[in-house]
């Protein structure tokens, strides 16, 4: 580990915490409404309320809530299914691909309706023009809006007092379009055309290298999807190696601030949270305990990474860090990026729900990879996607002043609202729902021919290719361990089930906690109400989620990415 | 065109079975506030 690598790690937690509280802000008060919506974005969303016929002063109560999410989301499967079998009758398609094989194409419909962005083809030969922008980045936007919209929803039932409604969906779905993602995207979207993202509507260039080879170099419309693939969580890349591919991510500038991006609404919709509850230092317990959580994490990968190969150790090859080298295990990880910005990247991309990559993650070592599966099995509240995370660490909140009431014989409270069984029901399917996907799906896998069919590796590496699969498609991450041939019928029908499982099987208790809370009537609070914006209640939930998440998936992390890691012979 | 119908009947299945989810939920909370009364 070198002080420039802790330096770069220590200024990104700046600049992200620089920006939760302005930004933070900025959110509730287009969410409350209390914000002049600027021209001309004032105007195109009254027109296109009334172009759908939305009265947006109508609230739903959240059964009509999650109705019209799921139809929502129902459109958008069905439309970038469409879009891809028939990319080959469309335009904007200067390389000629074919239609997208049913089960590829479905798959890849789930996995960007879902906010997971979990691909198991390469996009610059697989997608033509029209489906990347008009498909997948119109699906990255909404799939975000509505993660957003969810959040907002539940903040909204612990706030309110004795409503029957939660918000309108539609106007949720339009609000975070509108005024918080297509400002952002505009302007970073600029700066990385500006730093050498293509945009462009040309085909693939031919070119002589300096050893006479021809080579083809894809291009296309990239940085007006790149923008919204970091900042939604969602992460589908152009490219199939992602931000390890100089178009993407052409430099140490733009992967700061794809990093940035990636925690960005994250991060500030937990001030959105305290100051939609009327106490900004809830939502900083929430991100203090993120914070918590996020250092340890980029501690134990950056150490192992820096570390090297133990496997190296017996033969003469020097993996220190030095003035000509990095040192370490710069295996599958670009030069430009280094140890580092590598294990940064990789922590916040599993942190965060996004599944974004500048490395690739298979060749990381195996408690690197034990760490970022741990990321996405604790729920990805670590900041989590925009929304995601928020109502993630919002239900692990209720479990934790659940298991406080227990311990002191009282009713919980959590925010002035008595949790009673109602919302711990809700809360414990939501968070149920994960594990059941990852784990039910992966031990299907490890025992049928199809699932084993698309290993690279055996023993431990390769259970835990399977493994991180599932987690990844049942965390809604869509980060790849790489390694797995996942592109046969079997892989892509089941992991858009655990995709679906993973984020519909979760909102859908979310908003009925939602609803629940909303109808309560508010208790006072006395001597014995448990303070939950304390440094208590911090560790309290740090000790929930890891203990949550421990027991859940132990097991199984240490059938894969421990015992490769004790195999090697040193935990380090 | 046989796989196409059939991956929207998955779809649409999965979205019905998804909202009858949320009716159940919504029955129990509504069980629940019954038996508390």
């Amino acid at each position: 580990m070198t002080l420039q690598g802790w330096a770069l790690i220590a200024l990104f937690a700046a600049l992200v915490g620089l920006t939760v509280r302005p930004l933070g802000g900025y959110i509730a008060a287009i969410f409350n409404g209390t914000h002049a919506p600027p021209r001309p974005l004032g105007p195109l969303e009254r027109g296109l309320y009334r172009l759908a016929g939305i009265d947006p002063a109508a609230e739903q109560g959240w059964l009509a809530y999650a109705t019209a999410l799921m139809c929502c989301h129902l459109a958008g499967i069905v439309l970038l299914y469409a879009l891809q079998r028939l990319q080959g009758l469309l335009p904007l398609n200067p390389g000629q691909l074919s239609a997208v094989s049913p089960d590829l194409a479905l798959n890849t419909a789930v996995s960007f309706a879902t906010n997971t962005s979990w691909q198991s083809y390469g996009g610059e030969t697989t997608l033509s023009y029209v489906v990347q922008m008009a498909g997948i980045t119109v699906q990255s936007f909404l799939s975000v809006a509505s993660g957003m919209a969810v959040a907002i929803a539940l903040v909204r039932g612990l706030a309110r007092r004795e409503s029957a409604t939660i918000g309108n969906f539609w106007v949720d779905l339009t609000r975070a379009t509108l005024y918080v993602l297509l400002p952002i995207c505009s302007v970073i979207g600029l700066f990385l055309v500006w730093q050498g993202v293509p945009q462009t509507l040309g085909a693939t260039v031919a070119a002589t290298t300096l050893e006479g080879a021809h080579q083809l170099i894809a291009r296309g419309p990239v940085a007006s999807q790149e923008v919204i693939k970091l900042m939604s969580g969602d992460g589908g890349g152009f490219f199939n190696v992602n931000s390890a591919h100089p178009f993407e991510n052409p430099a140490g500038l733009t992967n700061l601030v794809e990093m940035l991006l990636i925690f960005l609404l994250g991060a500030a919709l937990t001030n959105t949270f305290g100051r939609m509850v009327g106490n900004e230092r809830q939502g900083w317990v929430l991100l203090g305990v993120m914070a918590v959580l996020f250092t340890a994490g980029i501690a134990v990968v950056y150490a192992a990474e820096a570390s090297g190969n133990p496997n190296f150790a017996a033969l003469p090859i020097d993996q220190t860090a030095g003035t000509l080298q990095s040192g370490g295990n710069m295996e599958g990880k670009e030069v430009r990026f280094g140890i580092a910005s590598s294990s940064l990247f990789a922590n916040v991309t599993t942190d965060s729900s996004d599944g974004a990559v500048n490395a690739m993650l298979d060749s990381y070592a195996p408690l690197s990879g034990l760490v970022l599966m741990a990321n996405m099995m604790v729920d990805e509240v670590i900041v989590g996607a925009p929304g995601s995370g928020l109502f993630g660490i919002l239900l692990f909140a209720i479990v934790a002043v659940f298991v406080a009431g227990l311990m002191v014989g009282r009713t919980p409270e959590y925010l002035g609202k008595k949790i009673t069984a109602t919302e711990v029901k809700m809360t414990m399917l939501a968070l149920l729902a994960v594990p059941a996907a990852i784990l039910g799906l992966t031990a299907v896998a490890s025992v049928l021919p199809a699932g084993l069919a698309g290993l690279s590796n055996n023993g431990p590496h390769g259970f835990s290719e399977l493994l991180y699969a599932y987690t990844s498609a049942g965390a809604t991450n869509g980060s790849a361990f790489a390694g797995l041939s996942a592109n046969s019928p079997f892989f892509n029908l089941s992991l858009a089930l655990g995709m679906f499982i993973g984020r519909f099987m979760v909102i859908i208790p979310v908003l009925a906690v939602a609803g629940s809370l909303a109808a309560k009537r508010g208790v006072p609070v006395s001597a014995g109400t448990l303070p939950t914006d304390s440094l208590q209640f911090a560790g309290l939930l740090i000790g929930t989620i890891l203990i949550v998440g421990g027991l859940t998936f132990f097991p199984a992390l240490a059938l894969g990415p421990l015992a490769e890691q004790l195999n090697a012979g040193s935990l380090y | 065109m046989i796989l196409d119908l059939i991956m929207v009947a998955l779809v649409l299945t999965a979205v019905a079975g998804a909202i009858a989810y949320a009716r159940a939920c919504s029955q129990l909370i509504q069980d629940d506030r019954q038996a508390l009364k």
